[in-house]
């Protein structure tokens, strides 16, 4: 009783914080844009089991090109940014190119791109800054903060809403880019329309092959603006632990909301309610440890409501046809 | 319009050597309906496969509209003017109408999906043709018959002229039946020439202009709907080339092995497959099972087996009720079974020989030594079958994947026939095998019969239910349609009128392939 | 039939000459990538490589051995313990086609629980009111169990409602990780002089066994057991009705179903052994280096497991070669990147991600496999002919 008595305290002290929903809006954003990358892929029914080995590349790739170019004095880290991108395309394109062309099963692909991935960002690392650890040496610079006019001046919404990285702002925005992309383009009509069914798309002469690489190219090019934001917006440098497993939070929370972008969004700042607590947690009696495995076990609990829901949904369906049958037989 | 459609000599082999299509002619005029009829295999999907570029001919002809065409892809043929309605549709469950028929020729504006326009134009089609669909319902709300429906509209909505349909009516209920063949023939009416391949002799009877009969990959010939019968399409249809010969005496029933009783069978969506059939199988007898593809005889050899469920009616194997049964249980009370799909479930591709030959019996004591395998008695034992069974290969340790389909085929009777049981489910034991090997297959079975076991047999291949079974169940419509308590008493032409629906039983008659 | 006298080996067919071939291939273009990358960022490329390659058995050489500060013979022997574990568990897995992941969270568990366990008797053991060997026995014991736990959950989880495996055991991993963390510092697990290590227990129940018989070498129990575990697997998936039962499911789960495995249950049998194994390691591994607990990050082992079941097609006999390679290569890089100037040994995972990538493509060096098989069978064909031929005379 009593413990649950000290979450209740716990809960009454943080859930009055500004700073807790700031930190909320913040540690979900590259957990969604790692989602928002694997929905893309999973649309085109592949699973990008690689975004965590694509967000740790690129995640130091865009820190080396920002401090090459002299940090935050100059464009630095939007150009790392822009070549962060460019390189998780890249990446995600040879993740195609070995389970489409060459025939390997797609997450055991995702397997060797995460050690290839992890071990190539170390190993770079050490070779252009001698640092083993971080690159903390090397003054990358992170991307403007931004205040909202008008907004940041309300009080208590102001201090949760404004002074985000400009990144962060574009991951939220990014959740109605990719429903729009996705529901309302040609290409992710066709997107989806492979994921669906292969056989009826490449009927109507469309090129399931090139659907589903284009789709994984996308897939890589969010890996990396996800991989940029560790590295430029939540941090200011790279680490070799720096990810920690948001690709692979990222990969459940997509396969949770059905790839859908806005459901996505919402598991993903479900995430982020319970990572922001555990780390707020410093101010009660509770063992932050406990509380950090909180999040997981969220995903984990939603993952099965989820699972049942489609489940009976699937079952309804089928029913509902069933009766129709019937009914008709009847008539 | 002489050269409308004209495919001439079209030659198929398959890879596996098959010639499913040999110097077939066809041809179309405009604005008509035109059946193709043909037994299982006989080359109908085929030439059809070619019609529309999936499949390219080894030899010969495509002519449309007097010119020579080369259709290398789908792709090809919808822009030459053909489209075609799969078996099973081509179709993504969870986009709406409207955005299936428009796949591929999306409209947009800049890179944006124009639904409305998408919407527009469907309904154009669907008022044009007289479909009443909705664009905006999502496919997998729909019912069979309207996305059937769809599937039509998606062909004309990209101009096509020439519509193939494939067994349409195979999912349908009757009503929707009934408001497809107003709708077709208003097509046709508009111009629209329409291939229909069908078994449904009444149906083509009913909708069609002409009929070009095909069978064993070879033209019988073209006809009139007006100046032929079903009975004499069916004549033309199906026909015993060969007399097997197989070597047998009459049958000494026995006792009843198995018992089906009113037995129902809903498939996954719902749709009643088997309907109230009762019969029984009894020892030291075969009882073939007869039926154009899809009848019910998969769905009802889906539940005797274990491998799919069934709520209704029941089905008693040795005095044992199978309901709550799992296979392993069914095949610890002695059924046995020869897939459809030797290749699905008959075997493992990537396994060798040996283990394929043991798979059924290997938690059997004399298969084990204590907590291991005894893999001497493994070797000895299927050294021995693939000796007994005449399998063509190294050794026992090759990997299935690597034989011809007869040998695969020997494997897996081998593995069956050398298990103890009471019943065997042979599903189309020869399918695609040479003949050496069907030939070795069957006599195996009828000495099977001789040592007193109960044996279903389910075949397309007539001349092997009628030769090989000793009494006779067929399938039309998930019905018994008649019984045949002796097989030579049975003509071919008459076997062909109850597959096809043209004769039935009555129900006293059919009533007598339950042994009480 | 056969009556011929048999040869003395066993002739490879064109099958098993392709798999050679392509392994050869793709370790030959790994190593080249490695001995790139070292060229590329050594300060001294020929003294990196000639530590990478043969670092691990200069121990054997004593005036070089003399000179390094650390038994590197002995860290490839100890980075082949926990591979031989995980690949047994993920070859177990894979067989039936399971891609359960959440061999991570099982060592962590499977570690953690052997630890409790030592801490709880060790009062006892110091009071001599247990045996050590025994405490060892039932750490191991635990720990296997623990790990079983957890695999366990997301194949239940899939039977009950299809939720996906492999997410669930990716996000138990990280539960796994947190409910580590929280034992080691939130409890009283933890060791307040130290603050990053649990309570101590009695050196005796180390399974490690330094300067063994007064030599240098250094025996490590885990050793034995990690062999024993391949063994198990090994003759668990191969000589068994269980683990033929399990191989026909990975085979063709159909084929299975249809001669009567029972497909669920298989499933979800395989993914408990998997975590049995990975919490077995997890005790190992911690009962074999120190005499405390000290897991705050995953270990990356479950991963490695994954590598090592592809590296050994899902055979267990094969994943002593396989281990050995890696282990090898991972203790050349370790040894070459404490040198002065030396290249990070984290190339290493670079290595083997793209010799697992050619390892598994169907269609890399496809042509010369069909050249193979062309080949086969013309060569059959010929020696079919001439014994015809033979008969006819």
């Amino acid at each position: 009783m009593s413990l649950i008595n000290e979450i209740i305290r716990t809960l009454q002290n943080v859930l009055v914080l500004p700073s807790f929903y700031f930190m909320l809006i913040q540690s979900a954003a590259p957990i969604l844009l790692a989602a928002l990358g694997c929905a893309v892929a999973a649309k085109a029914s592949a699973t990008n089991m690689g975004m965590e080995g694509i967000m740790t590349f690129t995640a130091l790739i865009a820190v080396l090109v920002s401090s090459a170019l002299g940090g935050s004095k100059g464009n630095g880290p939007w150009v790392g940014l822009v070549v962060a991108i460019a390189v998780g395309a890249l990446l995600g394109f040879l993740i195609s190119v070995f389970a489409f062309r060459l025939k390997i099963d797609i997450i055991l692909v995702g397997i060797a791109m995460n050690l290839i991935g992890t071990g190539a960002s170390v190993f770079l690392m050490y070779l252009l800054t001698g640092d083993r650890a971080t690159t903390t040496s090397l003054q990358s610079g992170t991307l403007p903060q931004i205040a909202i006019p008008f907004i940041k001046d309300i009080p208590f919404l102001g201090e949760v809403l404004s002074n985000h990285y400009i990144l962060t702002y574009f991951s939220y925005i990014l959740v109605f880019i990719m429903s729009f992309f996705l529901f309302k383009t040609k290409l992710g009509l066709r997107i989806r329309a492979v994921g669906e069914n292969e056989n009826a798309a490449e009927s109507v002469g469309i090129s399931s092959l090139n659907i589903k690489t284009i789709a994984l190219v996308i897939s890589g090019a969010i890996g990396g603006l996800a991989g940029a934001y560790m590295s430029e917006c939540y941090l200011a440098y790279f680490s070799s632990g720096l990810i920690a497993g948001r690709g692979f939070v990222g990969l459940a929370a997509c396969s949770m909301g059905s790839a859908n972008p806005g459901v996505i969004c919402l598991c993903c700042l479900a995430f982020g309610i319970f990572y922001a607590f555990s780390n707020f947690a410093t101010l009660s009696n509770l063992s932050i440890y406990a509380l950090n495995a909180l999040p997981y076990a969220v995903v984990l609990i939603g993952l099965v409501i989820y699972s049942v829901y489609t489940r009976k949904k699937e079952l309804k369906r089928l029913q509902g046809l069933d009766s129709e049958e019937h009914s008709e037989n009847k008539a | 319009m002489e050269n409308y459609l004209v495919m001439q000599d079209v030659t198929k082999i398959y890879n596996n050597g098959i010639i499913a299509n040999d110097k077939v002619n066809f041809s179309a005029v405009k604005g008509e309906i035109h059946a193709i009829c043909g037994e299982n295999g006989a080359g109908k999907t085929t030439l059809m496969k070619m019609l529309f570029g999936i499949e390219q001919p080894d030899e010969g002809k495509i002519i449309i509209k007097g010119k020579d065409m080369k259709l290398n892809s789908p792709t090809d043929a919808i822009k030459a003017g053909i489209g075609m309605v799969h078996q099973h549709f081509m179709q993504v469950p969870s986009l709406t109408v409207a955005e299936n028929v428009m796949l591929g020729i999306e409209p947009t504006k800049g890179l944006v999906f124009d639904m409305n326009e998408a919407v527009r134009r469907t309904k154009e089609c669907c008022e044009k043709y007289g479909f009443e669909i909705n664009p905006k319902a999502e496919i997998q709300d729909l019912s069979v018959g309207v996305k059937q429906k769809v599937e039509i509209v998606k062909a004309l909505v990209k101009g096509c002229e020439i519509l193939i349909l494939d067994e349409p009516t195979a999912v349908l209920t009757p009503q929707e039946t009934k408001e497809l063949f107003v709708q077709l023939k208003h097509l046709r009416d508009t111009g629209c020439t329409i291939i229909f391949i069908s078994h449904k002799l009444n149906e083509v009877k009913e909708l069609c202009d002409r009929v070009t009969v095909i069978k064993k990959g070879k033209t019988i010939g073209v006809w009139n709907i007006k100046d032929v019968t079903e009975a004499d399409i069916s004549r033309y249809m199906v026909g015993v080339d060969v007399d097997l010969n197989i070597p047998k005496a009459p049958a000494q029933p026995k006792e009843n092995v198995l018992t089906v009783k009113n037995l129902t069978v809903y498939n996954e969506a719902g749709k009643k497959k088997v309907d109230d059939i009762s019969f029984s199988v009894r020892r030291g007898e075969i009882v073939g099972i007869a039926g154009v593809e899809g009848n019910g005889q998969r769905e009802l050899i889906d539940v005797i087996t274990g491998l799919a469920k069934y709520s209704h009616g029941s089905i008693v194997l040795d005095g044992k009720e199978v309901k709550d049964m799992e296979i392993a249980d069914l095949r610890e009370h002695g059924m046995v079974h020869i897939p459809e799909d030797r290749n699905l479930y008959g075997c493992a591709r990537t396994m060798s020989i040996k283990d394929n030959m043991v798979a059924d019996k290997i938690h059997k004591d004399e298969y084990n030594s204590g907590l291991f395998l005894n893999e001497k008695k493994i070797k000895e034992d299927t050294d021995r079958w693939v000796d007994e069974y005449l399998v063509l290969c190294d050794s026992g340790e090759q990997l299935v994947g690597m034989l011809s389909g007869g040998n695969v085929q020997k494997v897996v009777v081998a593995r069956e026939f050398t298990s103890p049981s009471k019943l065997l489910i042979s599903d189309q034991p020869t399918r695609g095998i040479d003949v050496g090997a069907a030939e070795f297959v069957r006599k195996k079975m009828v000495e099977m019969r001789d040592a007193g076991e109960a044996i279903i047999l389910v075949s397309a291949d007539l001349a092997e239910v009628m030769s090989l079974s000793d009494s006779l169940i067929v399938m039309h419509g998930g019905k018994i349609n008649g019984y045949f308590k002796d097989v030579k008493s049975l003509t071919e032409e008459d076997l062909g009128f109850y597959m096809l629906g043209v004769k039935h039983m009555s129900e006293e008659e059919i009533k007598g392939a339950l042994h009480e | 039939m056969n009556k011929e006298k048999k040869p003395m080996f066993k002739k490879l067919d064109s099958e098993a000459k392709f798999s050679l071939l392509r392994m050869a291939v793709a370790i030959a273009i790994g190593l080249t990538l490695a001995v790139i990358l070292i060229v590329l960022s050594a300060e001294n490329p020929a003294e990196s490589l000639k530590y990478f390659f043969l670092g691990p058995l200069q121990i054997l050489n004593p005036n070089v051995a003399k000179g390094l500060a650390f038994n590197y013979f002995d860290f490839w022997i100890q980075s082949m313990i926990p591979l031989l574990f995980t690949g047994s568990a993920v070859c177990i897995m894979f067989s039936a086609n399971k891609f359960n992941l959440g061999l991570e969270g099982a060592i962590m568990c499977g570690g953690l629980a052997c630890g409790w366990v030592c801490c709880l008797l060790d009062g006892d053991i110091k009071a001599a009111n247990a045996n050590p060997v025994l405490c060892a026995i039932l750490g191991l014991l635990v720990g296997a169990i623990a790990g079983g736990l957890i695999t366990s959950i997301p194949a239940l989880l899939e039977k009950k409602w299809g939720a996906s495996v492999m997410v669930s055991s990716l996000m138990l991993n990280y539960i796994s990780l947190y409910i580590s963390r929280f034992c080691l510092f939130s409890t009283e697990f933890r060791d307040l002089k130290t603050s990053k290590y649990s309570n101590q227990w009695t050196e005796e129940v180390v399974l490690t066994f330094k300067k063994f018989l007064g030599t240098k070498l250094t025996l490590r129990l885990g050793l034995f057991i990690g062999i024993a575990v391949v063994i198990f697997a090994w003759a668990f998936l191969f000589k068994t009705k269980w683990g033929f039962k399990i191989r026909e499911l990975g085979h063709n789960p159909n084929f299975a179903k249809y001669v009567g495995v029972g497909v669920i249950s298989m499933g979800v049998l395989v993914q408990i052994i998997g975590g049995l194994i990975g919490g077995l390691c997890g005790a190992t591994v911690i009962l074999g280096n120190n005499n405390f607990y000290y897991g705050v990050e995953l270990t990356g082992y479950g991963w490695d497991g994954v590598t090592m079941a592809i590296f050994s097609g899902n055979n267990p006999k094969k994943l002593f070669l396989a281990t050995a390679f890696i282990a090898y290569i991972r203790a050349g890089a370790l040894i070459m990147s404490t040198a002065p100037g030396g290249p990070i040994n984290e190339l290493t995972k670079i290595v083997e991600g793209v010799i697992i990538l050619f390892l598994l493509a169907e269609k890399f060096l496809a042509k010369t496999h069909r050249k193979m098989i062309v080949k086969e069978a013309k060569e059959k064909q010929a020696l079919k002919l001439a014994n015809e031929a033979k008969e006819a005379e």
